[in-house]
């Protein structure tokens, strides 16, 4: 650009364009201007006679011998110019020309452009972090499950004892006051066995361990095992307590454990919750649905309450403290009865009473053999087992108790004594002559034993342990076996 | 009475506060909004050594990017030094910061900086580790925490600065 | 609650089971001496003393043997971690096996 020019057009364009050139000689001394000084804030006199540098600071550093053009300064408040600076013979000429409308537009697509930068680098961080504590839920999830399995097992073994013992007094029962003593130790002792159930079945449940196993189950000896553990519990209350059922001899395909378990915490939670009155256990069977109803004449539950009470760790309303147990019980059975496609419904009037309602699809069984007779002291035990020493340990004092043990290391010796003997229970071990015994439990249930598998297993396998109850084994006997722990445990599935 | 003009350049990523740290030192004034800046923002402000010297300080705040082209390096031409400007809250945003200091120092032949890590003030969401102070050392890079907001750090950087021009005058 | 003549059995099986430790005792001393000669680099030997001591780690507990069973289960889980190629406390299984056959050799 030059300094000559139609003064009208010169005009024009400085007003429009907002253009001003300084010339400025060798030793930056201002020698002349035209265009839009008073636009840039300058008045020509007061610039006249000054060194470049004090008015136009961005002079500072910058080659004058060079052409230059700066684009987009803000050196001026608000005002955004383009620079150019143009060497000649005099000295050089500084253009400014104004550029605030395409800055400004720059400027909105920069902003929205660094903002979403921003905005998805954030994003990002955040996302791994939540990746991280997932990881860590994951572990403390698996801790818990493997710490709530472990303490389960340690909290049975010694109850097993305890139980086992009591058994043993069974032989006194005709003095009323230890017969009272007897059903107390009892009816208390598979209480907590339940309730550490209960625990272990939360974890399970929760991490999706749970399978459902049906065998062929009584009815009527299913139903007596629980009045036997809810009898104590009623009479220490002063409840009247009634079991109503003509199925008693009935053989159904039932996953019996879970079933108990249901039943166990739908008739305690009925107790619990009854000051006075009664609670009566209902049974029936038809059209292929057994059907439980659980009737008591209890404070009830209110309606905004019946939902949340599935919840695990909730319990009827303001009465945490005065009501023992943990209150997993009903979250647990909820959760049981869905896997077994059972429905359990639950109807309420408070003040009134409760009834709790569990219907199972259920098969009637067409073996009519169970492994569950009263208290069968005839029982036949097979021991799998390659280690001799322990074989004709085990089979000396499961003899005590009346039981008849067999002892096989291989797979055709089982499968024989399998037919011939038909063992209410089977000892399994780990490992038996090389053989995977986890192998032989799934070759055994494959032929549908009726029956129940305690697996031996070395010192703190615990893999070892979850898959031999995922393949369906009842219990675990950790080496080296006490011999009053395998009593006590042989005794619980008898 | 003796003074200097000087040249420096703030550099970082965009973001990272350097307008806001001008802002602080020229006018002692910030605000929270995030207006972009394109292109350069020139201030001047002089900084006294002591009664009698004192040092003009020309500060050219240039829009933040994690490289520099060919239109930055022309910005750049002439500085005497430079502020580099990291944000604590974004860990690369101190990697940019490395890579813009390894390109001026190698055009402008290594010339005095600071490496300021702004947003003191935010320190609990900062994401730089011990690992990152380690690597600082280990590169022998001086830094300061600062923070527009507060004040924090900022005028003592600009003030080394030109105080370290004086000294090399 | 074991009758007398159940008594009398497991007693005499104790017994037996003791008489068998003073073989074991024996196979284990041979062994513990090869290993530490060949640096516990044989695996054969290795896999030998295992089967040896995973057995009385599995039945000593039963037969009320405590103390044997406890040294047994440690060498035991030792043995097995360095069988699925973690490294061995060469020391510390000399030491732990040298500590069992001195629990059975203090059975009288």
């Amino acid at each position: 650009m030059t300094r000559a020019g139609n003064p009208r057009l010169s005009q024009f364009l400085s007003e429009e364009l907002r253009y001003l050139v300084l010339a400025f000689d060798e030793h930056n001394q201002l020698i002349s201007s035209e265009g839009n000084a008073a636009f840039y804030g300058f008045d020509t006199n007061s610039i006249s006679g000054k060194s470049a540098d004090e008015f136009l600071p961005f002079l500072t550093g910058i080659d004058k011998k060079v052409t230059q053009h700066l684009p987009y300064i803000e050196f001026i408040d608000n005002i955004i110019t383009d620079i150019y600076l143009y060497p000649d013979a005099s000295g050089y000429e500084v253009v400014l020309l104004e550029t605030s409308a395409q800055h400004d537009a720059q400027r909105s697509v920069q902003q929205q452009s660094n903002e979403n930068a921003i905005l998805h680098y954030r994003l990002q961080q955040l996302s791994e972090r939540l990746k991280q504590n997932n990881i860590l839920l994951e572990k403390a999830n698996q801790a818990k499950s493997e710490f709530i399995a472990t303490a389960s097992h340690e909290l049975k073994t010694p109850l097993a004892s305890i139980l086992g013992y009591a058994e043993s007094l069974d032989k006194y029962r005709d003095n009323p006051e230890l017969e009272q003593a007897f059903t107390a130790i009892s009816g208390n002792g598979n209480y907590l066995l339940s309730l550490i159930d209960n625990l272990l079945e939360q974890g399970r449940v929760e991490s999706d361990q749970v399978s459902i196993q049906r065998r062929p189950s009584k009815l009527g000896v299913l139903l007596d095992d629980i009045e036997n553990i809810i009898r104590p519990l009623a009479n220490k209350k002063k409840l009247s307590f009634k079991v109503e059922s003509s199925h008693n001899e009935l053989f159904l395909l039932l996953d019996e454990q879970h079933v108990r378990q249901i039943l166990i915490n739908l008739m305690t939670n009925a107790v619990k919750y009854t000051e006075e009155g009664q609670v009566i256990l209902k049974a029936d069977y038809s059209d292929g649905l057994l059907q439980f109803r659980i009737v008591d004449t209890g404070i009830g539950i209110p309606e905004s309450e019946l939902e949340e009470i599935m919840l695990p760790f909730r319990r009827v309303g303001g009465h945490r403290n005065s009501i023992e147990g943990i209150g997993l019980g009903l979250s647990v059975s909820h959760k049981l009865a869905t896997l077994m496609d059972a429905e359990l419904l639950i109807e309420s009037k408070p003040g009134q009473g409760t009834t709790a309602q569990l219907t199972i699809p259920a098969e009637k069984s067409t073996i009519n053999k169970t492994g569950l007779s009263d208290y069968n002291r005839n029982a036949h035990i097979l021991l799998v087992e390659d280690d001799s020493d322990l074989s004709s340990l085990f089979e000396k004092v499961l003899s005590e108790y009346g039981y008849k043990a067999i002892t096989v290391s291989d797979q055709e010796s089982l499968d024989q004594a399998l037919n011939t003997h038909q063992p209410e229970i089977i000892l399994m071990d780990h490992n038996v002559n090389g053989h995977n015994g986890l192998d032989l439990v799934q070759h055994i249930y494959k032929d549908d034993y009726p029956g129940k598998v305690i697996m031996m297993t070395a010192s703190s396998d615990q893999s070892l342990v979850d898959m031999a109850l995922q393949a369906g084994c009842s219990d675990f006997l950790q080496k080296p076996i006490n011999l009053n722990t395998l009593i006590g445990t042989i005794q619980q599935y008898l | 009475m003796s003074s200097l003009a000087k040249k420096i350049c703030l550099i970082g990523d965009f973001g990272v506060g350097k307008t806001s740290l001008v802002r602080r030192f020229v006018s002692n004034i910030f605000t929270d909004d995030y207006i972009t800046t394109v292109g350069v923002k020139i201030e001047t402000k002089v900084v006294n050594l002591d009664h009698e010297n004192s040092v003009k300080l020309v500060i050219w705040d240039i829009a933040g990017a994690d490289n520099l082209d060919s239109l930055k390096m022309s910005y750049l031409q002439g500085a005497n030094g430079y502020l580099l400007v990291a944000d604590g809250t974004r860990r690369n945003t101190l990697d940019s910061a490395l890579v813009l200091k390894q390109k001026i120092d190698s055009v402008l032949d290594a010339p005095p900086y600071q490496l300021l890590l702004n947003k003191v003030d935010l320190k609990s969401d900062w994401e730089l580790g011990d690992d990152d102070y380690l690597m600082l050392k280990q590169k022998n890079i001086l830094y300061s925490e600062s923070s527009a907001l507060t004040g924090s750090a900022v005028e003592q950087a600009f003030e080394k600065l030109a105080r370290g021009f004086w000294q090399s005058k | 609650m074991i009758t007398r003549d159940v008594d009398k059995q497991i007693a005499e099986l104790t017994r037996q089971y003791k008489k068998t430790l003073t073989d074991r005792h024996r196979e284990i001393t041979a062994l513990k001496q090869q290993l530490e000669e060949s640096d516990w680099k044989d695996s054969a030997l290795v896999h030998q003393l295992y089967q040896l001591i995973h057995k009385l780690a599995g039945s000593a507990g039963s037969y009320g043997f405590d103390k044997i069973s406890e040294v047994a289960i440690d060498i035991d889980s030792q043995i097995k971690t360095y069988k699925v190629g973690n490294g061995l406390d060469k020391e510390k299984m000399s030491t732990d096996l040298h500590r069992l056959l001195e629990q059975i050799n203090s059975l009288d």
